[in-house]
């Protein structure tokens, strides 16, 4: 490798995420390079006066307190739970199905009194809505539920519209 | 014989990196069942975990918001702002595990949201003397104000990961989640980072590593 390829991956082996390979390589490349040895450890350096700056860092007086303040002050209610999203789309979900019913009679009486049709001779259309209507029930209560996960992904955790942070 | 040593001091430094992160209590990369059980207590609402729990990584969401902000007063609204999202979504931390770099995560996007926020409303460049203004700022050598100027002309997505990485010692994949952005980007600004630090600082030690 040349002394640009291994000053690209300098970084990279300075953490030691290159494969064993590369790293060989370059450890190889730095013991007969002064140039590169002389950037790694001025790189290597640099790192190690960030972490020392950023230790060194003074906490500022009071900001423990500061932080229980606002978080134990939190009212309990403003806290978005999951177990409320649920108990949301199980309303949904339920509301879904009770109105079915009444649909799916109410349609049934109306195209029956349009069309004039005896029970006899049509004995196979409640069947045929008893499905239709079990079918919707199917969709409500998934749609419920569906609802209620987009809800808990979309309102988060900051209720801003960004997702979870769960990594 | 420089480059050897450092290349033994590379696992040094990568198992100082993954135990330190916590840099109050040192659990990064190293939590332990009981510190599962703080955070799971913490999470169903138990007052004095969740207290430990803030006791415990103020540091480390302190030092993570003012090195991406730069701005003392900015980063103790972080620091506050972390604590109070983290304990509004605690239900979405399915694996308490993963607890040190869900926090990070919502510390250095409300860290960069800030900056957002205050690039957009003009407020002054970063002060980077503004840290001299604090109780120990007799205390504070030239280097550490150097290093706080070198940081400041990173964009805030540079100084985010390389606070992530040089701070606590999160390795390439984990950087990634935090950030939500693909472990080439993670390599590719770290390294334009540190090059841009090292030019900064200018200041090669005598010796190297020691």
């Amino acid at each position: 490798m040349r002394c640009h390829d291994i000053e690209a991956q300098l970084s990279a082996y300075l953490d030691a995420e290159l494969d064993r390979e590369t790293h060989a390589a370059i450890t190889a490349h730095l013991n007969r390079c002064p140039q590169c040895q002389a950037t790694f450890l001025t790189l290597e350096a640099a790192a190690r006066q960030v972490r020392a700056a950023l230790d060194a860092l003074p906490m500022p007086p009071g900001l423990e307190a500061g932080i229980l303040a606002q978080v134990f002050n939190e009212s309990p209610d403003a806290r978005p739970s999951a177990t409320r999203w649920v108990a949301l789309g199980a309303l949904v979900t339920v509301a879904g199905l009770l109105g079915i019913a009444p649909i799916t009679i109410v349609g049934w009486s109306t195209v029956r009194l349009l069309l004039g049709l005896t029970w006899h001779s049509i004995a196979f259309v409640p069947g045929l809505l008893g499905g239709v209507g079990t079918l919707a029930a199917i969709v409500a209560a998934a749609g419920g539920g569906l609802g209620a996960l987009l809800l808990v992904g979309r309102l988060g955790p900051h209720g801003d519209g960004r997702p979870s942070y769960e990594p | 014989m420089a480059v050897r040593y450092t290349i033994q001091r590379i696992g040094v430094h990568r198992e100082i990196g993954r135990g330190r992160g916590l840099c109050d209590g040192g659990i990064i990369g190293g939590m332990n069942e009981a510190d599962w059980a703080l955070v799971r207590r913490a999470q169903r609402g138990d007052r004095d975990a969740v207290t430990t729990v803030i006791t415990r990584y103020q540091g480390y969401v302190y030092r993570t918001a003012y090195g991406i902000v730069q701005y003392a007063a900015d980063a103790e609204d972080v620091t506050q702002e972390t604590f109070l999202k983290m304990y509004r979504s605690f239900q979405t931390l399915h694996d308490v595990r993963t607890f040190p770099s869900w926090l990070a995560r919502i510390a250095t996007r409300t860290a960069l949201d800030r900056v957002a926020q205050r690039e957009r409303t003009h407020l002054a460049s970063p002060d980077v003397l503004e840290a001299t203004a604090a109780p120990d700022a007799v205390h504070r050598s030239d280097l550490q104000i150097d290093v706080a100027r070198a940081l400041a002309d990173l964009t805030p997505a540079h100084r985010a990961v390389l606070v992530l990485r040089e701070v606590y010692g999160f390795d390439y994949a984990e950087l990634a989640q935090i950030l939500d952005v693909p472990v080439g980007t993670v390599r590719s600004r770290l390294h334009h980072a540190r090059m841009q630090l090292r030019t900064a600082l200018d200041a090669p030690e005598e010796g190297g590593s020691r």
